[in-house]
C-alpha cells in the first residue's frame, strides 16, 4: 500500500508532486513506481505524463483538457482529488513485474578508466578488487533523469565510494562509467561531469536512432560485467546485453 | 522550397511547444522559450500553434528565402530588414523568392521567432520537432542552424490576395501585446520546498530585486540578489523540476529553470514562475532586474486560461483577414 504520510504540492499550475519523504528506500520507490503505473494504466482526462523519482511522483497535466472535462473547478483541485482517489486503490495490483535485469559490459582498462589513481588513493583498494566489488552487486534503477537515458543507480558498495572530482571535466564521453560518492552510473551522452571515471561500456544507454532510444527504466536491475579492450572495440551492438 | 542560412547566428534552432511525455526517461521537453511569440507568429501565417518555428538570438546571421512564402516574425525586435526594406514584427508578409533577411539594430528583447505558412518539412522525433542540442535530436539534424543549411518548408496553402500586397496593412497591436506580456513583476507560486526558507528569506523573495546574471541561457537564468537563508539544511534526494522552477543553490542564490532544463534536480524548489509569465521572462536580458510577486496556483491557472482565450480571439481575427 501507499504510505499514508505524504505531501501533495503544486510544482506548477500544470504539475503536482506527491512527496513520500526524503529517502532513498527500495520499498518506497517500488510504491512510487506502482502508483505511476496505476495512473498511466488508467489516465484521467488531461493527463500528460508522470515522472517517478526516488521518493516522489510528479504528475503533469494539461489544464485546458482538465477544465474541458471538469469545467467547474480549478484543474489543480480536480487533479489533486483524482490523485487522492488513485492512492486509495491498491496500486500493487498495477505493478507489472516487468522490471528487467540488464547486464552491461564494461571495459575497466586504464585506457577508459581515467581516474583509477584517485580511486586507489581514496579507497586504498587495488583496481582488480574494485572491479570485483563493482561487478558483484546488482544495482537498482531508482529513477531516470539528469540526461536522456541516465539511470540513478542505488546499491553501490560503500568500500569503493570516492568523492567527485574537485574540478569537473568539460567533456566525459558517452558510455563512461563512474563513481561519485556512494553512487555509480553511466553517462548516456557526451557531457561535462565530475564523476571519477573507472571504465567505459560499448552499450548505448541512449540511442536516438532506434525504436527504444532509452535502454533502462526506473525499477530495472543493472549488473556490470568486465570485458577486455578487444571485446570493447569489436562490440556488435546487435548482440548486446 | 527552403530557407537558406547565409550566415550563422548566435543560437538558431527549430522549436515547437516542446516534447511532452518522455520526462520519465530523462528526456526533457525543450521547446520555444517564448510561447506567446511562437503562437502568434504561427497564427499570423495561418498555422496551428503547435507548428515548429525558428528561434533566433542576436546576432541572428542572415537568411534567404528560396521560394515565395508567407512568413511572420515576432518576439524580440532586431530591426529586421528584408532586402534593405524594414520588416516589422507581428504582421504577415508575403515575400518573394530571393528575399534576404537580417537584423540591423540593437535588439529589444532576446529571442526572435519566425513562422512560415505550412511549417517546416522536418521529421519529428518522439512527436516534436524541438531541438535538443545535448542529445542531438529533433529540429534540423539535432543542432543549431549554420551557414549553408537549407531548411525545407511545406507547400503554401491558398489565401486571399490582399496578403500579396507588400506590406500588409495590419498587425497585432501594441496594446494587445502589452496585455499578453505586460506585467511589472514576475509572478510565482510557492514551490514544494518553499517552507525550507526562513521567514526573512521569504520576505526577501517577494520584496527585493533580483538581477539576471550573465550565466543565463536556455537552460536557466542565474539570479543575483540578497542571499537567502534556509530554515534547515537537509540534503534532498532528486525529484522533478519543470520550466519556471526556481531552485535555491547552496550559495543562497537562485536559478530559474528555462526550456532546456534537466528533468530532475536535487536543490530546493522554492517557487515556480507561472506559465503566463514565462514568455515575458524569456525576453528579459542579462542585467535586467526582476521583482517577484506571489500568487496562488488557482490564480496562475486563471491567468493561463485568460492568455489562451486571448490567443483564440486573435486567431479568429487573423483568420477573418486571410
Amino acid at each position: 500500500m501507499i504510505p499514508t504520510n505524504f505531501q501533495i504540492s503544486p510544482l506548477s499550475e500544470s504539475a503536482i508532486v506527491l512527496g513520500f519523504g526524503n529517502a532513498i528506500d527500495q520499498t518506497l520507490n517500488t510504491q512510487v513506481l506502482a502508483l505511476a503505473e496505476a495512473i498511466q494504466a488508467n489516465p484521467f482526462p488531461g493527463f500528460t505524463e508522470v515522472l517517478p523519482a526516488y521518493s516522489s511522483l510528479t504528475v503533469f497535466y494539461d489544464i485546458f483538457a482538465v477544465r474541458k472535462a471538469f469545467p467547474h473547478a480549478p484543474a489543480s483541485h480536480t487533479v489533486r482529488k483524482i490523485l487522492l482517489d488513485y492512492m486509495t486503490t491498491d496500486p500493487s495490483a498495477f505493478h507489472s513485474g516487468k522490471d528487467m535485469l540488464v547486464k552491461i559490459p564494461v571495459c575497466y582498462s586504464e585506457v577508459f578508466g581515467w581516474d583509477w589513481k584517485e580511486v586507489y588513493e581514496h579507497t586504498g583498494i587495488a583496481r582488480e578488487e574494485v572491479i570485483a566489488i563493482h561487478t558483484a552487486n546488482v544495482y537498482r534503477v531508482y529513477m531516470m533523469g539528469f540526461l536522456p537515458g541516465f539511470p540513478y543507480l542505488g546499491g553501490m558498495d560503500s568500500r569503493i565510494a570516492t568523492p567527485r572530482k574537485s574540478q569537473p571535466r568539460l567533456k566525459v564521453e558517452a558510455g563512461s562509467v563512474g563513481i561519485a560518492g556512494e553512487q555509480t552510473g553511466v553517462y548516456p551522452l557526451d557531457s561535462p561531469g565530475g564523476w571519477q571515471i573507472i571504465g567505459k561500456t560499448p552499450v548505448k544507454l541512449f540511442d536516438s536512432t532506434t525504436n527504444k532510444p532509452v535502454l533502462l527504466k526506473a525499477g530495472d536491475q543493472v549488473q556490470f560485467y568486465e570485458i577486455d579492450e578487444d571485446t570493447f572495440y569489436t562490440w556488435n551492438s546487435a548482440k548486446e546485453v | 522550397m527552403s530557407i537558406h542560412i547565409l550566415q550563422t547566428g548566435l543560437l538558431t534552432t527549430i522549436q515547437d511547444r516542446g516534447r511532452k511525455g518522455y520526462r520519465r526517461f530523462g528526456i526533457n521537453p525543450n521547446g520555444v522559450m517564448d510561447t506567446i511569440a511562437s503562437t502568434l507568429v504561427n497564427y499570423l501565417v495561418g498555422n496551428d500553434a503547435s507548428e515548429g518555428v525558428i528561434e533566433f538570438h542576436f546576432p541572428m546571421g542572415e537568411i534567404e528565402l528560396e521560394e515565395d512564402a508567407l512568413v511572420a516574425f515576432g518576439g524580440a525586435d532586431f530591426g529586421l530588414k528584408a532586402n534593405d526594406k524594414p520588416l516589422e514584427n507581428w504582421k504577415p508578409y508575403y515575400l518573394s523568392k530571393g528575399t534576404r533577411i537580417k537584423a540591423t539594430a540593437k535588439p529589444q528583447g532576446v529571442r526572435l521567432y519566425m513562422a512560415v505558412q505550412g511549417g517546416f518539412q522536418l521529421e519529428k522525433w518522439h512527436d516534436s520537432v524541438s531541438t535538443n542540442l545535448k542529445a542531438s535530436i529533433g529540429g534540423y539534424k539535432g543542432r543549431n542552424l549554420q551557414k549553408s543549411d537549407r531548411i525545407p518548408f511545406k507547400a503554401m496553402r491558398s489565401f486571399t490576395s490582399s496578403l500579396l500586397t507588400y506590406p500588409s496593412h495590419w498587425k497585432i497591436s501594441f496594446n494587445t501585446l502589452q496585455q499578453l506580456y505586460g506585467n511589472d513583476t514576475v509572478r510565482i507560486i510557492p514551490g514544494p520546498e518553499w517552507d525550507m526558507l526562513t521567514k526573512e528569506a521569504k520576505e526577501i523573495v517577494h520584496s527585493q530585486e533580483f538581477m539576471i546574471s550573465s550565466f543565463s541561457d536556455r537552460m536557466g537564468y542565474r539570479l543575483e540578489g540578497m542571499a537567502l537563508e534556509r530554515e534547515y539544511t537537509t540534503e534532498l534526494v532528486s525529484s522533478a523540476v519543470t520550466q519556471g522552477t526556481i531552485q535555491l543553490l547552496p550559495s543562497g542564490q537562485l536559478i530559474i529553470l528555462m526550456a532546456d532544463h534537466q528533468t530532475t534536480g536535487g536543490y530546493p524548489r522554492i517557487a515556480t514562475v507561472i506559465g503566463a509569465d514565462l514568455s515575458g521572462l524569456a525576453q528579459m536580458s542579462t542585467h535586467d532586474k526582476i521583482y517577484f510577486s506571489l500568487v496562488s496556483v488557482e490564480e496562475a491557472e486563471e491567468l493561463l486560461l485568460t492568455q489562451h482565450q486571448e490567443f483564440e480571439i486573435l486567431r479568429f481575427a487573423i483568420n477573418q483577414k486571410m
